[in-house]
């Protein structure tokens, strides 16, 4: 059997084999490949930092577990901007396997603002059904959505919520996504009826339609999967795990293409030489 | 760290190995976990939806409701409304019993109806609308030239945008300059469709790492890694090498 034939059919489970080497060989040894920061990643933060002190922000965590490698270090890095540049937040999950998520992001962003407050500086509201029906309900009234705070506070209670009731008192909106709802009905039911500014954090699969909407300037800001989490964290100059991944997706990137490659020139061949 | 966060450790080292013990073969152990997985995420959700959605925006306030004197209630009459989202609830369950099976439709009618109606809203504005005037640009450019603002670019996507839009015109059978126009249009589209395929290659990519960090890296979570994987990968070998041999043993002459 020539060498292109055996390549043509060569066991899968030798390809598996070889990319996780790609993946664990540069976590183990990290190589600190460079990396640029894009356009769209840049203006969620130059959005961000141009918020005043005590700006109102809400942020929907809409993801899961199954996302969290991508999206997750987005939403740590820019609750950590928030809570730099004093803003307030709000946050809340459209999603049923959200609240630990925000849980968690919100303990480690926590830990550098001692003095932060919940009810004063942020508060989450917690996990709400409905998709784009509580997008439509917020616009009119968030209290009819939200009674009460996660920890089962009345709103009214609560000092940040005082005057605050409706999705266009907003000064911006940060939406780390994964699927729906998410970005797009955001986009649709916030975005085009009460023109919120939002900048959006997305998987890589959901990053490729949203292009769309930045370049419509429909949001102002978009971070793709890993590489815009890391950039994002470059630029809020802190490394967490999306810099660390970004190694291996290079490695691993570099890999496939070797496997199209190959792949590709082994199909070839063989059929020449059958024909 | 907890008792219960250590447990939690060295169980998710362990099914994140038997899930990826498929790329082998599909064996029991993987079975397990995917059951397992099943199980776990469907008991969360109806923990969620019970405690976070139906009782806090459904069951509280009939139960409030029903702790009430009469003249409360008279006072506020809008907690009668609740039992129409309650009756409509139950009737989701009539689909268990045939002969009341067609009732279920009513509740699935109006859910499908008050999607669609908000939908039809939402992506005419921001996704036609919006996005048909989005791409009638300025072809010189708006500000300082970059990568996508420049007139080469601009041209280049309204060109495509016409030759993609064409492919789509059946009207008129695509022979001669029609015919070469839309097939522009699908060389368009197959650029567009590869570069959405290697997001979703980054994307599949990506949550390998994290689960690869998740078990190799050190972290406040995890402060025994690499431990929890090693010892996983070994009892994962182990239990398929069992499987494997229960189902094919050896024949005489191996060892």
């Amino acid at each position: 059997m020539g060498f292109w034939l055996r390549v043509s059919k060569i066991d899968r489970r030798i390809l598996f084999l070889l990319m996780g080497f790609a993946i664990v060989l540069p976590l183990l040894h990290p190589l600190g490949l460079p990396f640029s920061v894009e356009k769209s990643v840049q203006d969620i933060y130059d959005q961000i930092e141009a918020l005043p002190p005590g700006a109102r922000v809400l942020l929907s965590a809409d993801y899961d577990a199954a996302s969290m490698p991508e999206i997750h270090p987005f939403t740590i890095s820019a609750l950590r901007h928030l809570f730099r540049k004093k803003a307030h937040v709000v946050i809340m999950t459209l999603w049923y396997a959200g609240p630990p998520m925000v849980q968690d992001a919100l303990d480690i962003a926590k830990k550098e603002f001692p003095d932060l407050k919940e009810g004063v500086d942020y508060d989450y509201l917690g996990f709400k059904e409905g998709k784009q029906i509580v997008m439509l309900g917020m616009g009119q009234s968030i209290r009819s959505l939200f009674p009460t705070d996660a920890r089962g506070i009345a709103l009214d209670d609560i000092p940040l919520m005082h005057d605050l009731d409706k999705l266009e008192q907003f000064d911006l909106m940060v939406n780390p996504s994964s699927g729906s709802p998410g970005t797009r009905e955001w986009v649709q039911y916030a975005q085009s009826r009460y023109h919120m500014k939002i900048v959006a954090a997305n998987t890589a699969v959901q990053a490729a339609d949203m292009i769309a909407y930045y370049g419509s300037r429909q949001i102002l800001g978009l971070a793709g999967g890993m590489p815009g989490a890391a950039q994002y964290e470059k630029l809020t100059g802190v490394a967490g795990t999306a810099t660390a991944g970004l190694d291996v997706l290079n490695i691993g990137h570099l890999l496939i293409i070797a496997f199209v490659i190959v792949g590709n020139i082994a199909y070839f061949v063989t059929r020449k030489r059958s024909a | 760290m907890s008792t219960a966060e250590i447990v939690g450790t060295w169980l998710a080292a362990f099914f994140t190995l038997a899930i990826l013990s498929f790329l082998y073969k599909d064996n029991p152990l993987y079975k397990f976990a995917e059951h397992v997985f099943v199980g776990v995420s469907a008991g969360y959700q109806l923990v969620r939806q019970t405690f976070d959605v139906a009782w806090p925006n459904l069951l509280q306030p009939l139960w409030g409701g029903l702790h009430r004197d009469v003249d409360t209630l008279k006072a506020h009459p809008q907690w009668a409304f609740y039992s129409i989202p309650l009756a409509f609830g139950l009737l989701m369950f009539a689909r268990l019993w045939k002969p009341i099976a067609h009732l279920s439709r009513w509740p699935m009618s109006y859910i499908v109806g008050a999607f669609a109606g908000t939908s039809i809203i939402g992506a005419a504005s921001a996704d036609l609308v919006i996005q048909v005037q989005s791409s009638m640009v300025n072809l010189r450019g708006t500000g300082p030239w970059t990568l996508i603002d420049n007139p080469f670019s601009l041209a280049l996507s309204t060109f495509g945008l016409v030759c993609a839009l064409i492919y789509f015109f059946f009207s008129k059978e695509h022979k001669g300059a029609l015919g070469v126009v839309a097939r522009i249009g699908v060389y368009f589209m197959m650029v567009s469709f590869g570069g959405s395929f290697g997001f979703t290659v980054m994307g599949r990519l990506s949550l390998a790492v994290g689960r690869a960090q998740s078990l190799l890296v050190r972290t406040p979570l995890n402060p025994h890694a690499p431990w929890p994987a090693l010892v996983g990968v070994v009892v994962v070998t182990a239990l398929i090498v069992i499987w494997e041999r229960k189902i094919s043993p050896p024949s005489a002459g191996e060892g």
